[in-house]
């Protein structure tokens, strides 16, 4: 359902949560480096490298939803 | 009575215990959530025995964490009406004695006590009968029938009423020889009929 490539909302909508997860004191999932200053460009790179556990599920009007696996959406392209 | 409810509810993963183990830090959530709760359906809440959680969790817009579906079980003890329990006596004063019947003490007016003139002795913490000469005393085990119930809301604790103005209940040692008391007295009717009807 929908295309199979991540989407620009889907997009922010991981970065923008997982950035949030972060600021409020989660674990980060790569390799801490100087280069990333802020929450945000560490989701960002995070999302880049395909390490993020998230499944995204995508829901139509009538209630049927499909659930698809963050990997799977970032191996189409 | 003592039961182990299972529930199911929904429950916040803070984001910096991620890494942690999801039961653990769920359990944690769950406990602070319950643990030591006075609800009208539940009872007394004494502790969180069991907790399943699901290993797949909500990301909500707005708030950092993952909220996970959970299936739990709680021992809660629910104060029934009319419920025979038995406890200590924790605290005698002038009017009744305090028993902890489990994780609340309940109040054994003087009144409720036994059928009798009671006095108070302030001195050793005493409760006694003018005729009887039953006494009871702080760390006395006593058998009690639950007769009022009112489960505290917000801000102000609940009260549980008990009695012992009833046969077979009260101190254990009173019950003991109330018993003994009864049987010999059917024993002695037996007898006694047997005897009467022997002659004929």
């Amino acid at each position: 359902m929908g295309p199979p490539k991540l989407t620009r909302f889907e997009k922010a909508r991981i970065v923008g949560a997982r950035a949030l997860q972060i600021s409020m004191g989660a674990p980060i999932l790569i390799e801490a480096s100087e280069k990333y200053s802020s929450p945000i460009e560490i989701a960002l790179k995070e999302l880049e490298v395909g390490i993020l556990p998230i499944t995204i599920r995508r829901t139509l009007p009538d209630g049927t939803f499909q659930d698809i696996p963050l990997k799977w959406l970032l191996s189409q392209n | 009575m003592f039961k182990l409810v299972t529930l199911q509810d929904t429950i916040r993963i803070p984001p910096e215990t991620f890494g942690n183990p999801l039961e653990k830090v769920g359990h944690e959530q769950v406990k602070a959530k319950y643990e030591g709760v006075v609800d009208e359906e539940l009872g007394y809440v004494i502790a969180v025995t069991s907790v399943d959680v699901s290993p797949i969790g909500k990301i909500i817009p707005g708030d950092g964490a993952t909220y996970h579906k959970v299936t739990f079980s709680l021992l809660t003890f629910y104060p029934v009406l009319q419920e025979i329990v038995e406890g200590d006596v924790v605290e005698i004063a002038d009017f009744g004695a305090f028993v902890r019947i489990g994780p609340v003490d309940a109040l054994l007016h003087v009144s409720q006590l036994m059928d009798d003139y009671m006095s108070y002795d302030e001195k050793q913490g005493v409760l006694l009968g003018k005729e009887t000469k039953r006494k009871l005393m702080s760390g006395d085990q006593v058998r009690v029938r639950i007769t009022a119930v009112s489960l505290g809301r917000a801000g102000s604790s609940g009260k549980i009423g008990v009695t012992a103005r009833q046969p077979f209940l009260g101190k254990l040692e009173w019950i003991k020889l109330e018993t003994s008391q009864t049987k010999e007295a059917a024993e002695k009717k037996a007898s006694e009929s047997k005897s009467e009807k022997e002659p004929q």
